[in-house]
């Protein structure tokens, strides 16, 4: 009973050191395509770049030509329950977005891909997708974010 | 001395049983929101409502939970047995994770803390919180069992080495919510959730294969018995139910992930519960011809709600229904769309489910509010050794 007594401590342990100090180290050492950002200055970067690309507004958002991944990166904002802008994307073109929330956390579900991702506030994070078929790509939000957490959606239109 | 003691066992025993009524009757109106046919509660009592559930039922019932699985165990007398070890597992497991909450506390009051740092901190909490309160489930199996029907586990080695592996996994299995945040890296993320998946696994497998292969004898119409069963059941016939495995996940951090965990808790804690405070009044368990079929059938129904909830649950995952979600016909958002007819019809079964399950819940209220007026034993007792 003592041997498995310190084992069961052991154990404790050794769960300890994996998930929380590991855990915490991690946070020190940003995967690649992650990095820090103020929250505020994403979203002044964010909306000053919709505002130079935006071509018209649908339903309150903004909608915004998406950049190929050759020619630059495209700036997906989460805030106040709603994701800007809504892009327009050419089916099999390669796209990069630089993802952030600009208040607090959310999820970025692609419902047909059924991809799920978290968007946390005071990080960006870059997210490469190509659409595979023409039509409307829904997105919502996955993760409890407060009182409007059922009207956050969005769409991505891809064309032929 | 003896006061101090009865009113210790009777606060620890009523808040138990309080906060578990309290948290689990919530769960039928959450229910019949999201069967979107009823659409029962309005926007912000839905989510007020899933805030107290889920923090009653997964933080403060488990603490109660916890605290009374001990002391019933000290109350018993410390034998140096697999409960005994039960005991200490759920002790060093809910510490741990009380000391994961009390930092992020304390960090939170005196400092901004980190938004990735606070889900790393609150998930160590909840999900140990979690896996204690499982932990003391397990734990009352091997108690009730040699109390109340003679059941001694034959190879309590196993069961000891399933507890530490249960200590190893359970401890890193935060992590299965965190494969889809961007932050951590996938050497951790692949460490802790294939750890956390074949520790917790293997623990849980091997507890039910433990306990129920010592069962020399079933007594079906026993309420305490049948509670104890069903929860083993609960708890290792949906082990491989975890949604660990980085890509796995991303695919299923859904409304699957509230199903696995209402699987563990909702069955196997709850019934675990109910089996302890059936043998705590066993001996009043009054048992007239028309109360006999409630008190039969209780743990039955209540089972068979929690399994339809759960399982439903998964499958409306697997649709991509989102977790904690008040409207998924997204009707007044800007750019509505469907989920289709078939995540309909999973969510009318979670409905239904926790309809079922609340029947069940209201009949362990009747059962147990009559027999604590009672004051005399009667003639149906669950102590059969």
């Amino acid at each position: 009973m003592r041997t498995a007594l310190i084992c069961l401590v052991m154990s404790c342990l050794a769960a300890f050191c994996s998930y929380t100090l590991w855990g915490l180290s991690e946070l020190k050492t940003l995967p690649k395509d992650v990095s820090r950002v103020d929250p505020a200055e994403f979203r002044r970067v964010a909306m000053e770049w919709i505002e130079k690309n935006k071509t018209d507004i649908v339903n309150g958002a903004p909608v915004v030509p998406a950049v190929p991944a050759e020619e630059g990166d495209n700036y997906l904002l989460a805030h106040s329950w709603r994701f800007v802008p809504l892009f327009k994307m050419k089916k099999g073109r390669v796209y990069r977005l630089r993802i952030s929330s600009s208040d607090m956390l959310y999820g970025l579900s692609f419902y047909k891909d059924g991809l799920n991702f978290k968007i946390i506030p005071g990080y960006e994070q870059i997210i490469t997708i190509s659409p595979r078929e023409a039509g409307g790509m829904p997105i919502f939000c996955n993760e409890y974010c407060g009182l409007g957490h059922h009207l956050m959606t969005g769409r991505i239109v891809v064309e032929d | 001395m003896l006061k101090i003691r009865e009113l210790t066992t009777r606060s620890l025993f009523a808040g138990a049983f309080l906060l578990f009524v309290f948290a689990t009757a919530i769960a039928v109106l959450l229910g019949l929101t999201r069967w979107q046919a009823i659409h029962l509660l309005p926007a912000d009592w839905y989510y007020r409502l899933l805030g107290i559930h889920s923090s009653g039922a997964s933080i403060y019932f488990v603490l109660f939970f916890n605290a009374a699985f001990l002391y019933f165990l000290w109350l018993k007398g410390l034998k140096r047995d697999v409960a005994f070890f039960g005991g200490v597992t759920t002790l060093l497991i809910m510490l741990s994770g009380i000391a994961h909450g009390v930092v992020m506390k304390f960090c939170i009051f005196y400092g901004q803390a980190d938004p990735e740092w606070h889900r790393l901190m609150w998930l160590g909490f909840r999900h140990q919180m979690m896996i204690s309160s499982l932990c003391a489930a397990i734990g009352f199996w091997y108690l009730l069992g040699k109390s109340a029907f003679d059941i001694e586990p034959k190879r309590g080695w196993l069961a000891i080495i399933a507890f530490i592996l249960l200590a190893l996994g359970g401890g890193t299995g935060g992590a299965q919510y965190l494969l889809s945040d961007p932050l951590f890296g996938d050497s951790w993320k692949t460490w802790n959730s294939s750890l956390g998946l074949y520790a917790t696994t293997a623990a849980l497998l091997l507890h039910g294969l433990v306990f129920t292969s010592s069962v020399r004898k079933v007594f079906l119409s026993n309420p305490c018995f049948v509670s104890l069963m069903l929860s083993a059941c609960f708890v290792a016939g949906s082990a491989v139910l975890a949604l660990v495995g980085a890509g796995y996940n991303t695919l299923l951090y859904t409304l699957a992930m509230s199903g696995h965990m209402h699987i563990q808790l909702a069955g196997g804690v709850s019934l675990a519960f109910m089996a302890f405070m059936y043998y705590i009044i066993s001996d009043r368990l009054a048992l007239n011809p028309k109360f006999k079929v409630i008190v039969i059938a209780q743990p039955y129904i209540f089972a068979a709600g929690i399994a339809l909830m759960s399982v439903a649950m998964i499958v409306a995952g697997i649709f991509q229904v989102p977790a904690g979600h008040w409207d998924i016909t997204f009707d007044n958002s800007p750019f509505p769309f469907s989920f289709g007819a078939a995540s309909h019809f999973a969510l009318l079964f979670i409905g239904v489910g926790a309809l079922i399950a609340f029947i069940g819940l209201m009949m362990f209220v009747l059962i147990f509010s009559c027999n604590l007026s009672l004051k005399s034993s009667s003639c149906f007792s669950c102590r059969h050794s």
